[in-house]
């Protein structure tokens, strides 16, 4: 195989990580201890050579010899050799290597040292997984080129279809799905408005085009293919937009949590097993026109051979489609558990209304996604050219934001009580050593690294503050502390004042709002006609209005349990820190995640106003909504707007939901 | 995990709210006789702000002088996990005890609690998170365990959406609105408390355990119920514990741990 042409899908899970260089790819199987890690990446990235398995060889061996590193993760490496492909894997970790002569595992389960083989055999696939894991799907239209990811293992495949593909993963979800999936999802979107719309259509046709890939139109690629694409999806959201907002929008959205498995952005992806299928569903589907005329599938074709054209095309393609599947996979997300449990269970059946659509019965969807691991996709369909790369920044930053959090401990040197126990507090692996670990691969351009740093904690690592050194910790003996010592507090008072009682919790900025004050004295929203406080009534209460420090105006609470105070503004995103509300001390972080990314990094802010809460919507991609209980259907909130929250009420952001409960007004 | 720092683990001892108990080998540096120690392994990655605000609060409860607190010996991180050592119990919690505990011994263990709350206050600390999994048994009464520790390491969260959520219905529900933590809040997850142990039943019926929304909602929109099964002084004082003005409750955590001393020698 030759390793730089080969496509490599990273599998879902973020605890690992995936990293890919031309004539090479590693999978580390955990992110702890840093140090291990480090020094697993640094020879990844230090072997230069155009075929470095040799390379590589000497200096894994050097690193699992190596008696300081007690606790290296499980990894697998897989490079080019002058006479074919060098693999090599550690620890808990699988590697199965298909070619044409069969499958071959290797597993570095059992071994002190890890398993090592020169492969000459030309293999066109090499899968590679945690030991007891499920094989990651070949994809054909993700190719993570250069760069590093969290993942969980990686597929990495020379062939250009799922033709002739290993059949591994196939059955936990096959072919038709990606149809189906995609082909119901417009009703759910027609909330949305046009954008929407315009993103199921692309979506839609081009997860057909993948399919019909390996028929007999599969022909070489066509310079026009994108263009033809482009037209088409513009007939495929003009002519379906309206239908699908006339089908029954309300009933198709009681049923989100098919349209957002993570098998959609999969099924999109086109990481499907065996295509001999697809195809005869493909071909109804352009007779029965329903997504604008038979042709635009037929066009489309020439997409997925297109894609052999190389990384940078590819990723744009691929990220495109990826996140257009995930707009395409709707609004809803899955319902929380409160409202409708069984919806959690499984795919629901097909939405009414959709029958007319030559689509794949939905049966077919039914307990075929449960164990698919989401491929992580950009969150935003890039723009440029340069798409593929910028989904390899985000990744990347993504763990440099990881390390960066890991490499505390410094700033505690400047602290009286601390002391630097055991390991050398040598600055060798300093902060800057990390950046290479994560940086070193692709540096990101300059204007990306100027949007990443402020991801990195607030405050900045003093020199001194390196990272822990193996075996190495920081600790600050709590035995024998002197009473009188830093930070000595006043008794907390017998009888706070009652203008006090219900003031927020350690937040610094207090707002002052005009309320009204019930008759012990707690400060009140002037529309409470109970005191939030003491339950004591207002309604016969004078409504003065006197001016008050804001109390806490009830909380946000997420499926998980994990609950915040609204007490001030916040930004809530996979990475909020990013945002200048949060930098400037404007607004807290919220962080949320989901493994499937269906979060942004800045996704929302709830932004309260007097008394109220309002949820504006930052993310272009997976959106915000509200459920509104009047009308049983979610409503998208679009981008830079807002809702105002009333208590009760459901949220959606991306794949992760909450309820907003107050006790204020009653 | 089976270490951190120089703590080698022996086996583990339970879910937190916010990390991992394990026991431990006593490193020889910590300069103690004891064999073995409790270390909770803090699960929330806490960047260079948390930590330092984490170290201040438990050198804070550290130095308070009480023979209800248990004692803490270490606090630290490695590879950005944050830990810290304290005193190991064996009798096991009020949740979990190792042997089973009379009434009278579990009256007299939350009015241990109440005392070490006090002394806690008094030192300008509110403990946050009183709960029987955080009332460790001893020989002749209890010591108070741990310390809320969500809004210190996460500002602006209430509730980590980690370990049971059982644990939601001790908390007064002002704090889980994020509003300041006072001796009245103590006093509320005091009262729950007790009346958890006295009767098997929180002041919210089961909460759904599946369901943090629900048990969520349930707690911050329904008032609490007693259980017939108190005798009218022991419904008293959890009454007192859990009126909705603060100010109606008792003044101090040092007053219901007499009140509740009087009951356990009434009985």
């Amino acid at each position: 195989m030759n390793l730089a042409e080969g496509r490599l899908a990273p599998a879902g899970g973020g605890d690992g990580l995936v990293a890919r260089r031309p004539g090479a790819a590693i999978f580390v199987a955990a992110r702890h201890p840093v140090d291990d890690v480090n020094a697993l990446m640094a020879a990844f990235s230090a072997a230069t050579d155009p075929a470095p398995g040799h390379q590589l060889a000497r200096a894994l061996a050097r690193i699992v010899g190596d008696d300081s590193a007690t606790g290296l993760p499980g990894f697998a490496v897989v490079a080019a050799t002058p006479g074919g492909l060098y693999v090599k894997v550690y620890g808990g970790v699988e590697v199965e290597v298909h070619g044409a002569e069969g499958t071959e595992t290797l597993s570095g389960v059992g071994s002190l040292t890890g398993v090592d083989r020169e492969i000459t055999s030309d293999p066109h696939t090499v899968v590679v997984h945690r030991a007891g894991e499920p094989a990651p799907a070949t994809a054909f239209d993700v190719d993570l080129s250069a760069g590093s990811i969290p993942g969980g293992g990686f597929a990495l495949t020379t062939l250009a279809g799922p033709a002739d593909a290993p059949v591994g993963p196939a059955p936990e979800s096959n072919a038709p799905d990606a149809a189906a999936d995609v082909a119901v999802e417009p009703p759910s979107d027609a909330a949305m408005g046009p954008g929407g719309a315009a993103a199921v259509g692309t979506a839609a046709v081009e997860a057909i085009g993948d399919e019909v890939t390996d028929g007999p139109s599969g022909a070489m690629a066509d310079p026009t293919a994108d263009d033809t694409m482009g037209v088409h999806t513009d007939d495929a959201m003009g002519g379906d937009g309206p239908n699908v907002a006339d089908l029954a929008p309300g009933s198709s959205l009681e049923d989100p949590t098919q349209a957002w498995t993570a098998a959609d952005v999969a099924a999109a992806t086109g990481s499907e097993g065996p295509g001999a299928e697809p195809m005869g569903d493909a071909e109804p589907m352009g007779d029965a026109a329903p997504m604008g005329s038979a042709e635009p599938m037929g066009d489309a074709a020439p997409m997925g051979s297109a894609e052999a054209e190389g990384a940078a095309d590819d990723g744009r393609d691929v990220f495109w489609g990826a996140s257009a599947a995930g707009v395409a996979a709707g609004p809803p997300p899955t319902d929380p558990p409160m409202v409708d449990p069984p919806t959690m269970v499984g795919p629901p059946s097909g939405p009414p209304g959709l029958d007319d659509l030559p689509v794949v019965g939905a049966g077919a969807l039914e307990g075929n996604v449960r164990d698919f691991e989401a491929l992580p996709v950009a969150d935003e369909p890039p723009a440029t050219s340069e798409g593929g790369a910028d989904a390899d920044m985000e990744s990347m930053a993504g763990s440099g934001g990881a390390m960066a959090d890991s490499g505390i401990g410094g700033s505690m040197a400047d602290d009286g009580g601390m002391s630097t126990a055991p390991g050398p507090a040598d600055a060798g692996a300093t902060p800057a050593g990390d950046d290479a670990f994560v940086a070193g691969i692709v540096p990101p351009p300059a204007e990306e690294i100027s949007a990443e740093v402020p991801a990195s904690p607030p405050s900045t690592p003093t020199p001194e503050s390196a990272f822990a050194p193996p075996s190495g910790f920081t600790s600050q003996l709590l035995g024998a502390l002197d009473s009188d010592e830093i930070d000595e507090r006043d008794a907390l008072p017998l009888e706070p004042e009652p203008s006090e009682v219900r003031q927020a919790d350690q937040v610094t900025s207090e707002v002052m709002v005009q309320g009204v004050v019930c008759s012990r004295g707690h400060f009140n929203d002037p529309r409470s006609r109970f005191c939030s406080s003491c339950g004591i009534s207002m309604v016969q209460n004078t409504q003065i209005l006197t001016n008050g420090p804001r109390p806490p105006l009830g909380v946000m609470v997420f499926e998980d349990g994990s609950t915040f105070s609204l007490s001030t503004d916040y930004v809530v995103g996979r990475q909020p820190e990013v945002s200048e509300l949060v930098q400037q001390g404007l607004a807290l972080p919220l962080p949320v995640d989901d493994p499937e990314r269906s979060i942004s990094r800045a996704h929302a802010e709830l932004r309260l106003v007097d008394w109220d809460v309002h949820l504006v919507n930052l993310s272009g991609t997976n959106g915000s909504f509200v459920w509104d209980e009047h009308a049983q259907q979610w409503i998208a909130i679009p981008e830079g707007q807002s809702v105002m929250l009333t208590p009760g009420m459901r949220v959606a952001l991306g794949r992760r939901s909450a309820v907003f409960e107050s006790s204020l007004v009653r | 995990m089976d270490r951190i720092a120089d703590y080698q683990f022996i086996q583990p001892l339970g879910q937190g709210s916010s990390g991992a108990y394990y026991l431990a080998a006593t490193p020889p540096r910590l300069g103690i006789a004891a064999e073995h120690v409790a270390v909770k392994v803090l699960q929330v990655a806490a960047g260079d702000e948390a930590f330092h605000r984490l170290t201040r609060e438990l050198r804070t409860f550290a130095k308070v002088r009480s023979a209800h607190l248990v004692t803490l010996y270490d606090a630290g991180q490695e590879a950005g996990q944050c830990y810290y050592a304290m005193e190991y119990l064996p009798l096991g919690s009020l949740a979990h005890p190792a042997r089973e505990v009379t009434r009278d011994g579990a009256i007299r263990a939350v009015a241990c609690a109440a005392r070490a709350a006090h002394d806690l206050h008094e030192a300008g600390m509110a403990h946050r998170d009183i709960k029987p999994a955080n009332v460790l048994l001893t020989e002749d009464g209890a010591k108070l365990s741990d310390l809320g520790l969500v809004q210190i390491l996460a500002p602006g969260q209430t509730i980590t959406g980690l370990g049971a959520i059982g644990s939601v219905e001790y908390l007064d529900p002002a704090i889980m609105r994020g509003e300041r933590a006072s001796r009245s809040s103590d006093i509320w997850a005091l009262g729950v408390t007790l009346h958890r142990v006295l009767t098997g039943h929180g002041v919210y019926g089961d909460l759904p355990d599946r369901d943090p929304l629900l048990a969520v909602r349930r707690v911050l929109s329904s008032p609490p119920t007693l259980d017939p099964g108190l005798s009218e002084a022991e419904a008293a004082i959890v009454r007192r514990c859990l009126d909705p003005d603060p100010a109606a409750r008792f003044r101090t955590a040092a007053e219901l741990a007499d009140a509740l001393d009087a009951l356990g020698s009434a009985s």
